[in-house]
């Protein structure tokens, strides 16, 4: 049986010094009561608009074991002048064999004033030592400037901007101005994806199909064209496609056909991809009960030719539960832990193309 | 648009050989066929169909993914998916969810048969290629034996005997839980015979704590820290201790324990796993061959004991009646179906040396027991006194302890002299605990999640070797031979206590147990 308990410091008119010594106090007090504190990973500093504060305090609770040590969310109101903050210890003690954790939140709220030199608020309160991701999903991107030099990490969603191309440029940005990693939600909503892409050509019998794919549908929800352009420049970068002209050319030179669709199946994210060889042939999936529905189809004039099953148009379930947006965050929580998978090459080239296309 | 068209040549030996799985941490493994032999029993139930869920929930299973259930009783596919599906809802470690489950079940099958019927084989067989054909291509089989052990020899001989073996074009691996034999002979039999099919590399042997992710991070926390690694050695470690203590008792399983007792049951497998992890030099690669190598080395160089010594390092006891957690708990010769002549043993004590230039006069002790005052797994490491105290008259100082608790949660503890505040030059040890298994921003996965994941992609690290499983075998077997010879019963313990007294017979003069 898990138990839950609290340790809640609050106070109005505050300074930051003020409360990281509360904090201090509190750890003091926590470990009074329980003998182990736990080993830290991670600082997460979330800035948001007051009043759409609880939206994403719960997004963040909801992904249970995988919060960060610290999390310090600022609140932005409008017109505050003076600080406030609370802080709260969590402990969640388990008597069976999982193991235990503590979290610490830290909210602070701010006024608009204070944007610009959240730095010196934040800087105490963070967790030495440890990496430290910042995020800002009400664009708040004067504190973005603030605080990015206490932070490795920015957090963010490519799909937030109205296009797909600002989105992207946003990131690029951000990683061109400053020496820090990006964590894109809009790329964290591929990996499965991508995954199940590699695995599909991953054994050495298909991986010669690589070099003969002549055409890419990539279906998305409406408003993720981001996520799309993603796949698209991760495959690019991966099979070494380069953009001549107003075409995508393969390797070795063969024109190579991109397409966006846009397809609402009520999810963030992609909703399905087929990859269409210069054969004929088509491997595809898509977003369906219980995982992904993979469809293969044999090169044209295959089918059925020889008898063999291998020359058969198939269609089977990949399983998998969806992860829901807090899995997604949950994710791009750990990305911040473990080296980045292909971002950084994957967003230069989905830019150029966007450019070529 | 180009009208060029250059030749289908070369393109793909332009590019790297797996392209798109380069920087993908987690590639779901190759598309495979799970057999499991013992499909209705109680491992299955309880561990690997749970599992198996899970690893599904997250989309860990492979592209293409069929489990076939192999087991005596007479059952159809549908009457198998509905136990699959109740013990999944029952003991996943998540509820299910219905659309994944649904998707799951709709993969599973069921093969009737004895573990040593030819027919049960020719009715795998033929379900395998029917598998085979929907998929279009060979899919890689993993044969899971999760039986009783007697059956282990004969289902790899028939798996051999029917040609499911080896194949063209896909892998097979067979995975074999524990016990791995009773005895050191059983176990040189065993592999003999597994081994007469299949190449080491198809052979997966289970020993479930090395799928914890804490003794994992014991290969972290030793071999990626400058802090430890530098006195890990003879020069300042003076004592190595492994507890493994249990509250509880048989739990419905007298029948395969008492036949078995707490040194084969913990200590021929996951205690000696643990010391091997401990003690092993750092391996050249985190490769399978290379880990296993090490450990091997470390089993090879334990001092076997001689009988006339035994008594000096080994110890065996068993639960009389006693409190345990507040309820009265009867003696073990009193649980129900344990005869009243057992001398099975369910606490063991031992002294085990490690030959080596790294550990020479270095004490490992082991020991294990049910019915003990609490469920604790953990390595305790005390380092050497300090060789001159400064602080005439400052108290005790005691030596430097480093504590690894795996079991019933992950912590490091290191305890230290500290002084006590005020004028005077006081010392008292202080611990320093810290709690490390959810720093990482994800829940570890069970144990059997990660090993069949490992199966299926063909990873040994965690699995033992054949020479590995035979090196643990000539430790123990010792042991064994000279309580056999021996018509004294084990030496009685009060359950809830922390063991027999005569455990302190095998300390070193100045060592002493810590407290469980």
């Amino acid at each position: 049986m898990s138990t839950v308990a609290h340790t809640v410091w609050q106070q109005d008119d505050v300074d930051p010094a003020g409360v990281e010594e509360a904090m201090r106090a509190l750890e003091r007090e926590r470990f009074r009561q329980r003998s182990a504190l736990p080993a830290r990973a991670l600082n997460l500093v979330t800035v948001v608009d007051a009043d759409d504060a609880d939206e994403v305090v719960r997004r963040l609770a909801a992904t249970g074991g995988n919060a960060p040590s610290r999390s310090i969310l600022l609140r932005v109101h409008p017109d505050r002048s003076r600080l406030s903050a609370r802080v709260t210890l969590a402990a969640d003690g388990d008597a069976g064999d999982r193991t235990s954790a503590m979290n610490e939140l830290v909210t602070v709220d701010v006024g608009l004033r204070h944007l610009s030199r959240l730095e010196s608020i934040v800087d105490p309160m963070v967790l030495t030592d440890v990496p430290t991701l910042l995020w800002a999903p009400h664009d708040h991107r004067g504190a973005i400037e603030s605080l990015v030099p206490l932070a490795q990490t920015v957090l963010l969603d490519s799909s937030d901007a109205a296009l797909a191309t600002t989105g992207l440029d946003e990131a690029l940005a951000l990683q061109a101005a400053h020496a820090v990693g990006v964590v894109d939600l809009s790329w964290m909503r591929t990996l499965p994806w991508r995954q199940r892409l590699a695995a599909a050509f991953s054994p050495p019998s298909r991986r010669d199909e690589l070099a003969r794919i002549g055409d890419v549908e990539v279906r998305h929800q409406p408003g993720s064209a981001a996520a799309a352009w993603l796949v698209l420049g991760w495959l690019a970068a991966r099979l070494r496609w380069t953009a001549v002209g107003d075409e995508v050319r393969d390797a070795a030179g063969h024109e190579v056909h991109l397409r966006l669709v846009s397809s609402d199946v009520g999810v963030a994210g992609l909703a399905g991809t087929t990859v269409t060889s210069r054969t004929g042939a088509h491997f595809a999936l898509d977003r369906n009960p219980g995982g992904l529905r993979a469809r293969y189809a044999p090169p044209e004039g295959a089918a059925g030719s020889g008898g063999d099953a291998a020359d058969r148009e198939r269609s089977w379930t990949i399983l998998g539960a969806s992860r829901g947006e807090t899995g997604v965050l949950s994710a791009a929580l750990r990305r911040t832990l473990v080296p980045d998978d292909g971002y950084r090459e994957a967003l230069a080239t989905a830019r150029r193309l966007i450019q070529c296309t | 648009m180009s009208t060029d068209t250059p030749p289908e040549t070369s393109a793909s030996q332009a590019l790297p050989a797996d392209p798109l799985a380069e920087g993908l941490d987690q590639l779901p493994p190759p598309s495979s066929v799970l057999v499991i032999f013992g499909a209705t029993g109680d491992l299955a139930r309880r561990k690997l169909l749970p599992a198996l869920y899970n690893l599904a929930h997250e989309g860990s299973l492979p592209e293409r993914f069929q489990l076939i259930g192999v087991s005596r009783g007479e059952l159809t596919d549908d009457g198998y998916r509905d136990e699959v599906r109740q013990a999944i809802e029952r003991f996943s470690r998540r509820p299910p969810d219905a659309t994944v489950l649904d998707a799951l079940l709709e993969n599973v099958f069921y093969v009737t048969g004895g573990f040593e019927e030819d027919d049960a084989y020719r009715g795998l067989a033929q379900r395998l290629g029917q598998l085979d054909a929907a998929a279009g291509q060979p899919l890689n089989r993993i044969f899971y034996l999760s039986t009783a052990p007697r059956f282990f020899g004969a289902i790899v001989g028939q798996i051999g005997g029917h040609g499911l073996a080896r194949r063209e074009g896909a892998d097979t691996r067979v995975v074999i839980e524990k016990p791995f034999g009773t005895t050191e002979t059983e176990a040189l039999e065993l592999n003999r015979r597994v081994l007469e099919v299949l190449h080491e590399e198809q052979v997966f042997r289970i020993d479930h704590y090395l799928g914890k992710e804490t003794v994992q991070n014991l290969l972290a926390l030793r071999f990626a820290n400058g802090l430890f690694e530098p006195i890990w050695n003879r020069n300042h470690i003076a004592s190595v201790q492994i507890t493994a203590g249990e509250a509880v008792g048989l739990e419905g399983r007298a029948g395969y324990y008492d036949g078995a007792g707490a040194l084969r049951d913990l200590v021929q497998n996951h205690l000696l796993q643990l010391l091997c992890i401990l003690a092993m030099e750092p391996p050249t690669a985190f490769a399978a061959d290379d880990i296993r190598g090490e450990k091997v080395k470390i089993l090879r160089a334990i001092e076997r004991i001689d009988r006339d010594q035994m008594h000096l390092h080994a110890v065996r006891g068993r639960y009389g009646a006693g409190a345990v957690g507040g309820d009265v708990v009867p003696a073990y010769v009193n649980e129900p179906d344990v005869p009243a002549s057992s001398t099975t043993e369910t606490f063991v004590a031992l002294r085990l040396q490690v030959d080596t230039w790294r550990w020479a006069g270095v004490p490992f002790y082991i020991r294990t027991g049910k019915r003990l005052s609490r469920k604790l797994t953990e390595i305790a490491v005390t380092l050497q006194p300090v060789p001159h105290l400064a602080f005439h008259g400052g108290g005790t100082v005691e030596p430097n302890q480093i504590v690894f608790t795996i079991q019933p949660d992950e912590h490091v503890s290191i305890k230290l002299a500290a002084k006590v505040p005020g004028s005077g030059m006081h010392l008292r040890p202080v611990t320093m605990d810290f709690s490390y298994g959810t720093s990482f921003l994800s829940t570890s996965p069970e144990a059997y999640e990660r090993l069949i994941t490992d199966a299926l992609r063909g990873d040994a690290t965690l699995f033992t070797r054949a020479d590995e499983v035979e090196a643990q075998w000539a430790v123990i077997q010792p042991i064994l031979d000279a309580w056999a010879a021996d018509a004294s019963p084990p030496d009685e313990y009060a359950a809830g206590s922390d063991g027999p007294q005569s455990q302190q017979r095998i300390l070193r003069d100045g060592d002493h147990w810590r407290a469980i």
